[in-house]
């Protein structure tokens, strides 16, 4: 067999994913059949055997376990129509501010993110919730696609998030640790779109005009408050639950999840959501979702394996420090980079697998602080689900968008949202303590 | 990508087509079993609720800890993903991106999906299955236990979980293959 330079290698093992993706086939098996096809010209069939231990490693895992119930939380929340009521009371009471509705998408897309995790379900959820109703109110196509999508994907970055479960999975450090150095970033991501939000709209009124006299007469200032306070007080506690419990250390992130799957599930009950065929719905919807997330883990995990043994790690490492020029500044600014252009081809499963056993070992040599770099980088994968050709928050965004709704309104509304994203990340590394100074609470 | 099947609900189906072929039935059985093995693998993550619940519940309250709950999690979790592995890809469940696949006439697509299959797909299923059985076969025999309840079975059984989910996705992969394959060759749908 000839022999193939690390260097090659890497590429082809890049550029086989780019093919893969192209003609349409699934990302779990991309991976994984890269990883045999790779495995056997880099190494022999000897490789193989790794697989297995992979996966077992992926199944006999009590961390990951918890993201199977937060998405299972997470259907059903979606199910018990929490985000219905949240949305209904915002709108009314945040619509005669230029622009209110938009804002109010991003506020329920805030609290529904601390209670989900899932970006999928949020921007698909905000979509048929919200975008009916925005593009009625005679809100800017543009603004409301990007909105949506930026605001469901708060999801995966405030928690419990299941993009920061996998990371402490790949890091060693605590689900409880990366929970609380994820809330103020995801918080200023939030208020980050609401200024911006605020500012077009204050600019130009025709962007998002302010709802109409007669509506705003159809429910009372007071009616409103109450209505809001109303809607948001079980989900809060939800929240409040689930992150309690596992801040205080009183039950791991997978207890947590668990439980707050049943609470979800006696919320749909109280809502009066709850029937047989829901609940069977929702766990096969549910068992679909898990299967896909996970799978791409099976396959990611199966490719790092050759990426690295191959030395593509290696050869990633070179690269950086040689275009980094022994800057560590600048060699942060290179992976972030890399994150960055990464995010418009693969997604975050993959992106995490693929560098964090290059990075994370850089990040170390370099003296900065593993919890902060790891949630920068979570803050950096928001845009893998903006950027395209290939974010996903887009293409769950057009999957169910009215019909006037075009993929070019879709991509230009994303763009001033993948900008703040920028800013929120550059924010972060200015100021560390937004992200550390939460966590330093706990051990 | 139609892929959040909340919204789409796609399966892979039959054409109208009625009788005649063997292997109609053939893919019709794959396809049940498919289904079968995803509607009964999807409470296994209720399984795992409940465990949790009751584990909370017991510790947390009566103050009783079980060491063995949290193996027993994972087994369920672990299986549940695996095997529905299968259903999800009859469901067009698997994250793809057809951004560019729906650009191509009907015909294409076929062959696009052939050669991704046979390159992608049914190498990593196979080899999967292969090491798979070696490392299950290999855990029976030694009778491996938990590290720290020291149960039997478990880990066994989850090691044969890989294989299982394995033949599973071959037999559903090979569905949807001779599917397109049919297509292209024929012009219709199987």
């Amino acid at each position: 067999m000839p022999e193939f330079s690390p260097e090659l290698l890497t590429f082809l093992m890049f550029a086989g994913v780019l093919v893969g993706l192209f003609m349409g086939h699934p990302l779990a098996f991309i991976l994984g059949g890269l990883a045999v096809i790779f495995g056997l010209l880099g190494w022999g069939f000897s490789a193989f055997s790794m697989f297995a231990n992979r996966i077992v490693g992926l199944m006999d895992n009590l961390i990951l376990a918890a993201i199977p119930m937060f998405i299972f939380m997470a259907n059903l929340l979606e199910r018990s129509g929490v985000a219905d009521g949240l949305f209904e009371s915002l709108r009314y009471l945040l619509g005669p501010i230029r622009g209110g509705v938009a804002m109010a998408v991003v506020v329920v897309c805030t609290v529904f993110a601390a209670c989900t995790g899932v970006v999928g379900a949020s921007v698909v959820t905000m979509a048929l919730l919200a975008m009916p109703m925005m593009l009625k109110y005679g809100y800017d196509k543009s603004l409301t696609c990007g909105t949506i999508c930026a605001g469901g994907t708060l999801g995966i970055l405030i928690p419990p998030s299941i993009m920061l479960v996998l990371m402490a999975d790949q890091t060693g450090l605590s689900v409880g640790k990366l929970f609380l150095g994820g809330i103020v970033p995801g918080v200023i991501l939030s208020c980050l779109y609401i200024g911006y939000i605020a500012f077009v709209c204050g600019r130009r009124p025709e962007l998002g005009p302010p709802l109409s006299m007669e509506e705003r007469a159809a429910v009372p200032v007071k009616k409103r408050l109450s209505m809001a306070a109303i809607s948001l007080v079980p989900p809060v506690l939800l929240i409040i639950g689930v992150l309690g419990t596992i801040f205080s250390g009183i039950a791991t992130p997978t207890e947590a999840s668990g439980v707050g799957a049943f609470v979800a599930l006696l919320m749909a009950i109280g809502y009066r959501r709850f029937s047989w065929k829901m609940f069977k719905d929702t766990v096969l919807s549910t068992g679909r979702t898990v299967s896909m997330v996970m799978m791409v883990l099976v396959g990611a995990s199966c490719f790092t394996g050759v990426f690295m043994g191959v030395g593509g790690g290696q050869v990633l490492t070179d690269l950086i420090f040689t275009l980094g020029m022994g800057n560590k500044w600048l060699i942060l600014a290179i992976m972030m980079l890399i994150v960055f252009f990464l995010g418009a081809l693969i997604d975050w499963i993959g992106i995490i697998y693929i560098t964090f056993p290059v990075f994370l070992p850089i990040a170390e040599k370099l003296g900065f602080d593993q919890l902060w770099f790891v949630v920068l980088l979570a803050v950096n994968l928001q845009n893998s689900f903006l950027t395209p050709p290939f974010g996903y928050a887009l293409f769950y965004l057009k999957g169910v968008a009215p019909p006037g709704v075009t993929t070019a309104d879709v991509y230009k509304g994303v763009v001033p949202f993948i900008a703040l994203m920028l800013v929120g990340l550059f924010l972060c590394i200015l100021f560390p303590g937004a992200v550390t100074y939460f966590a330093s609470f706990i051990d | 990508m139609a892929n959040y099947d909340t919204v789409s609900g796609e399966r892979w189906g039959l054409g109208a087509e009625k009788g005649g072929l063997a292997i109609r039935t053939l893919i019709n059985i794959i396809d049940t079993i498919s289904e079968w093995t995803g509607r009964f693998a999807v409470w296994a993550l209720v399984v795992v609720v409940g465990i949790i619940v009751y584990e909370v519940i017991t510790r947390r309250v009566f103050g009783s800890p079980h060491v063995w709950t949290y193996e027993i999690i994972t087994f369920f979790y672990g299986f549940h993903f695996m095997i529905l592995a299968a259903y999800t890809l009859l469901h067009k469940g698997h994250v793809a991106i057809d951004i560019i696949y729906i650009r191509f006439s009907p015909k294409k697509q076929a062959v696009l999906d052939l050669v991704t299959y046979l390159f992608f797909f049914f190498p990593f299923v196979i080899i999967l299955l292969y090491v798979g059985f070696d490392n299950a076969v290999a855990s029976w025999a030694t009778g491996e236990k938990t590290l720290t309840a020291r149960l039997p079975l478990v880990l066994p059984g989850m090691k044969t979980v890989t294989p299982i989910a394995a033949l599973l996705l071959l037999l559903q992969g090979f569905s949807i293959f001779y599917r397109r394959l049919f297509f292209l060759t024929k012009g219709r749908e199987l």
